[in-house]
């Protein structure tokens, strides 16, 4: 049989906003090549029009429906850096816990992304019903459950409310404990381990001349983490460690994000145990002075970096993103060349790659 | 020369036609399954599924009769570059070969001699045989026909698929006929009146299960319809009333399905007696038990769909040639090498 | 492997006769938290028509139009993203969020709150309100 031009997607149960064009021959993909731009937004050209302060609810819609608060941080650190502005200790922990809550929301909707493209809809279900203990919890801390705009420049907007601290234990015990369910259900079932293992390995070295980041460069190995490596905020201050795959196939990718989240419940009890009296914000003069500032955070999905050029008005000169799944969308082609069609959307979700992060 | 039924026999075809295992009763087993399935699989995902339209308060038991009155309203559309004789023809022939199976099915005995069903053959598990291999060849027509990509790829897969799942089906089916030394259902039934054939082969059955799973294109083998790659595999293109019959004719082959492998392996009709049905009708007390084995079976067949991932056609290929047609075949010699063991059982001193 | 097989079975059983986890939406709904941000309502009285709320709403969804002799925002409901900014720069505390999210309307123009519809109280929600909550460890997470 020739080889045949598929268009898959946008509009298609598996890819999002995406659209990849296959060549297919039979049941094999040949070659995948990624179309994107269905979710541009201008968000970089958006930013210059807008205030410091205005950008603060356009730029947590990045990543909106995942991961605004570990986003938000590197623009806010950036800032900060720029203007030599010292941060409450107290706003600090909130920060933390706020991002290491998001992270564990983020996750757990990879995971039962993940089971839905190998075609188990049960998975898809519980790990969203847990993730709303996560959001109910940013609710009561933030006011919102998605797009917060909790942190802001110089601290954070709203203090812990009452009883947050037990609440907040008491659902770490509990998703804890129900992780073991979802090992019994996915990750230790055989048809899955069919599925997912030995597919779309991604080497060390291949990883790394990609420029791949977050889970999907740790799942093949590489112990590379920001809040390691150069901690911000207070990271340095918790003992956590960095969970590695060893095989770097689609289901070390899966299994890394789950031991992430045990690695996050694990800082958010150091950190509601050590968090600090104070402040929680400190007035920020609405200039920003002349000067330009890198800073790097690790998002949900990987290493996001912001530069911003400030030209000493109250309006970025210019922001620069690069985010996370645009890093990790350029190692799809790489992975998806001669294997089944049926292969194609466990490799494209187990990257975890959202449209709207690659199109900003 | 025609035979001229009495009025009783006319009355008793109608009902057989009609009603019991003819017209009415696969609508009704489609009816319920569907909507069993969507509440059950509701439940493993801890959601409460259909909850508005039907009698009983806030069940959702009427949903299917609502989606099917909402699909015949809609237009149907037909693509333009479609072979449009093949592909408006399939979807009937798909729901008329799948239904057509339950004629040749023993549901219960008569008392006055006879089984309650359509139509008596003594070769009829080869009738049915026949019958099911038809209904990957519809498959691959409509995908063929739809002249669309993604149902090409499905056509396709549906074809490869036929490969794994037809032989271990044939060989299973050669051992339990080794054993009870019929094509006969009705006799395949009488002959387990003392121990079922699940317990003398359960290899067979385990084969046979997993083998009309595939042939069913259940969840861990829907690979024809996998919705996460090809969008929805073959049928793609239907709209309206002809998407509702491929999707009736799905359930329709599940009710045949079950019933064929309540009768070989399951003993069919065979049960207590139960006196409060039996004093209605003595064919009820049958009928019951048959029900009650394809309710099971029904379950098990159902549950895949919420508790396991989809397989790849290669991965479904060598299950079926590596797995399943050695486990068939060690079945047939296992079954010859006790026949001194289990003759006596089955067919009687 | 064959355990790995069978045990998912018997869990996704075991789910069935768990309590379900979704709620009959119209019928029973979440209760918002305290702090949740929802629709921005305005109290007439105490505006002092000072525009710093529309300076620095980031979406333009504020807009100063003439009321009772008074200059007073209005509100469009499809362009508030519903950042609580307004409501902490405003220095009268003329404005604070309400628990109300439900902003749909047949027309564009319907979203559009004149200061008479914006300083209006929310309406209130149904009577049967649920917050998600953890049972104990056998029967998991529900709405109650």
């Amino acid at each position: 049989m020739s080889v045949m031009k598929l268009s898959m997607g946008p509009q298609h149960p598996i890819t999002g906003h995406f659209r990849f064009i296959l060549d297919v021959d039979g049941d094999l993909v040949l070659k995948l090549e990624p179309d994107i731009g269905y979710t541009h937004r201008g968000i970089e050209k958006l930013a210059e029009k807008r205030t410091y302060l205005q950008n603060l609810p356009v730029i947590e819609r990045v990543n909106s429906y995942c991961d605004s608060a570990g986003t938000m941080l590197g623009y806010l650190e950036a800032i900060e850096e720029l203007m030599g502005l010292e941060v409450p200790e107290r706003a600090k922990y909130l920060r933390v816990i706020a991002a290491e809550l998001n992270r564990i929301a983020s996750h757990l909707y990879a995971a039962c992304l993940f089971s839905v493209a190998t075609g188990l809809e049960t998975m898809l279900m519980w790990p969203i019903n847990d993730r709303e203990l996560v959001l109910d919890l940013l609710e009561k801390l933030t006011g919102q459950r998605i797009t917060y705009t909790y942190q802001t420049i110089g601290g954070v907007r709203f203090d812990m409310p009452e009883g947050f601290k037990e609440e907040a234990l008491k659902r770490l015990d509990y998703l804890e404990k129900r992780t073991e369910d979802y090992y019994k259900m996915l990750l230790w079932n055989h048809t899955f381990h069919m599925r997912t293992k030995k597919v779309g390995i991604l080497k060390p070295s291949d990883a790394i001349k990609l420029g791949v980041v977050g889970p999907n460069l740790r799942a093949s190995g590489v112990k590379v983490d920001v809040r390691k490596d150069e901690p911000y905020e207070v990271y340095d201050k918790f003992d956590f460690s960095i969970p590695t795959g060893k095989n770097g196939d689609s289901y070390d990718r899966l299994e890394v994000r789950f031991k992430e989240v045990e690695q996050s419940i694990n800082i958010l009890r150091q950190a509601l145990k050590d968090i600090p009296k104070g402040p929680i914000k400190k007035w920020a003069p609405p200039i920003v002075p002349k000067g330009e500032a890198y800073t790097r955070v690790e998002a949900a999905r990987g290493e996001f970096g912001y530069y911003i050029v400030a030209d000493g008005t109250m309006k970025p000169y210019r922001l620069k993103m690069s985010p996370p799944s645009f890093r990790n969308l350029i190692a799809l082609p790489h992975l998806c060349k001669n294997v089944p069609l049926g292969d194609i959307p466990v490799i494209y979700i187990s990257l975890d790659l959202i449209p709207m992060d690659v199109d900003r | 020369m025609i035979p001229i039924l009495s009025f009783s026999e006319f009355i008793e075809l109608i009902l057989k036609v009609l009603i019991f295992p003819g017209l009415a009763f696969p609508l009704l087993f489609a009816m319920i399954v569907i909507w069993f399935e969507r509440k059950f699989l509701a439940r493993i995902m801890l959601r409460i599924g259909p909850l508005h339209v039907g009698p009983l308060n806030r069940t959702g038991l009427f949903q299917p009769i609502a989606d099917f009155l909402k699909l015949i309203q809609k237009e149907i559309i037909v693509p333009d570059n479609a072979y449009k004789f093949l592909y408006n023809i399939a979807p009937i022939m798909a729901s008329i070969v799948a239904s057509m199976s339950v004629a040749f099915i023993p549901y219960a005995p008569k008392p006055d001699g006879g089984y309650w069903m359509i139509y008596y053959t003594p070769l009829s598990l080869l009738v049915i045989l026949a019958i099911f291999t038809a209904r990957p060849f519809i498959m691959v027509g409509a995908g063929w026909a739809s002249n669309s990509k993604y149902c090409t790829i499905g056509a396709l897969r549906a074809a490869l698929q036929l490969l794994a799942y037809e032989v271990p089906i044939t060989l299973s089916l050669a051992s339990i006929v080794i054993m009870s030394g019929t094509f006969d259902l009705a006799k395949i039934v009488e002959t387990q009146s003392s121990i079922w054939f699940i317990i003398l082969q359960p290899i067979g059955f385990i084969v046979i299960l997993i083998a009309m799973m595939a042939e069913l294109s259940r969840r861990p083998f829907d690979i024809p319809l996998a919705e996460q790659e090809v969008v929805f595999g073959w049928p793609t293109e239907y709209t309206g009333t002809q998407f509702a019959l491929v999707m009736v004719s799905e359930y329709f082959d599940l009710c045949a399905v079950t019933s064929l492998i309540t009768v070989l392996f399951l003993g069919g009709w065979s049960g207590p007696v139960i006196p409060l049905l039996n004093d209605i009708s003595p064919i009820l007390s049958g009928v019951f038990w048959f029900f009650l084995k394809m309710a099971i079976l029904t379950v098990i067949i159902i549950m895949g769909r919420g508790i396991y991932p989809r397989l790849r056609i290669d991965q479904l290929l060598d299950t079926g040639w590596t797995l399943l047609i050695p486990l068939a075949i060690i079945q047939i010699i296992i079954t010859l090498l006790t026949a001194q063991w289990w003759l006596p059982l089955v067919r009687g001193a | 492997m064959v355990v790995d097989i069978i045990r998912p079975f018997f869990l996704g059983f075991y789910h069935a006769f768990k309590r379900t986890f979704t709620v009959k939406h119209p019928f029973v709904r979440l209760k918002p938290t305290d702090r949740y941000r929802g629709r921005v309502v305005l109290n007439i009285d105490r505006c002092i028509s000072c525009r710093s709320c529309v300076n620095v709403c980031p979406n333009k969804a504020l807009e100063m139009v003439k009321f009772e002799k008074k200059l007073i925002p209005q509100y469009d409901a499809g362009r508030c993203c519903l950042c609580n900014l307004c409501v902490e720069i405003c220095p009268a505390i003329a404005l604070s969020m309400s628990y109300e999210v439900e902003f749909s309307e047949y027309t564009r123009k319907g979203l559009i709150h004149t200061p008479d519809r914006f300083s209006q109280p929310p309406k209130p929600i149904a009577e049967k309100t649920v917050t998600v909550k953890i049972l104990d460890k056998k029967r998991g997470v529900a709405h109650k």
